[in-house]
């Protein structure tokens, strides 16, 4: 029998939900590794091609239809001026990394848009993609960016709700 | 080939500028502050799923087991 842990008390369950987070954390993210490396590994324009980007898409847009339906509906956010001691941190970084995709981009198209020495952003990609760690971690980073999505869209209505 | 490096460096450029702004969001912006505009409406919802999935289809759709 063991002794009961002092986070186990019913008064602060946080220990003990964080314990219990842990293993399903860890087989959550190998469920998502496992399934990434599988879903990148099928025949291109297979059904099974397409099913795997169909999946999380529907997943992704039922998470966003989910997190509209249980917060309360945001009034008009007229002037979109942030919320009061939110970090305000520059974007100059990415405008600059922005301009420098796009002159990237318009320089490859000027070579051609098949040279092989100053390749467009698609033709690169494609080039990548060869290789299945590749392909996995680019799965990974799109899966990434659905869930921002979802939070995006979950984080900006609770946060007017609280106001 | 330099653009394949130019590319892959502006790839790691951009995940490390995220990586800092989630550790500094004061000193710089991570990318979740530039969807959350879009995130306010519907059409901005139904925009961003979109784009996303069309990338989705773009990239992995047309890459597989083919390409080895």
């Amino acid at each position: 029998m063991r002794p009961p842990a002092e986070h186990d008390a019913p008064g602060d369950p946080s220990g003990a939900r964080r314990h219990r987070g842990a293993p399903r954390d860890a087989a959550v993210a190998a469920f998502v590794l496992a399934w990434s490396w599988w879903a990148t590994n099928r025949i291109p324009f297979s059904l099974e091609a397409y099913a795997v980007v169909a999946l999380p898409v529907a997943v992704c847009a039922a998470g966003a239809l989910v997190a509209a339906l249980r917060l309360p509906q945001v009034p008009s956010a007229r002037g979109g001026a942030p919320g009061r001691g939110k970090p305000t941190g520059t974007s100059a970084l990415w405008l600059v990394l922005l301009a420098c995709s796009l002159a990237l981009e318009g320089w490859a198209l000027a070579a051609g848009g098949r040279s092989r020495r100053w390749p467009t952003l698609s033709d690169a990609v494609d080039d990548l993609l060869r290789w299945h760690g590749v392909r996995v971690l680019l799965y990974l980073a799109w899966l990434a960016v659905g869930l921002l999505i979802i939070r995006a869209t979950s984080r900006h209505r609770s946060g007017v709700a609280e106001a | 080939m330099p653009g394949d490096a130019a590319w892959i460096a502006l790839g790691a450029l951009a995940l490390c500028t995220e990586l800092v702004a989630v550790r500094l969001p004061h000193r710089v912006a991570p990318l979740g502050r530039w969807i959350a505009p879009l995130a306010r409406t519907a059409a901005g919802r139904a925009l961003l799923l979109a784009g996303w999935a069309f990338i989705g289809l773009h990239l992995f759709a047309r890459a597989g087991i083919a390409h080895l």
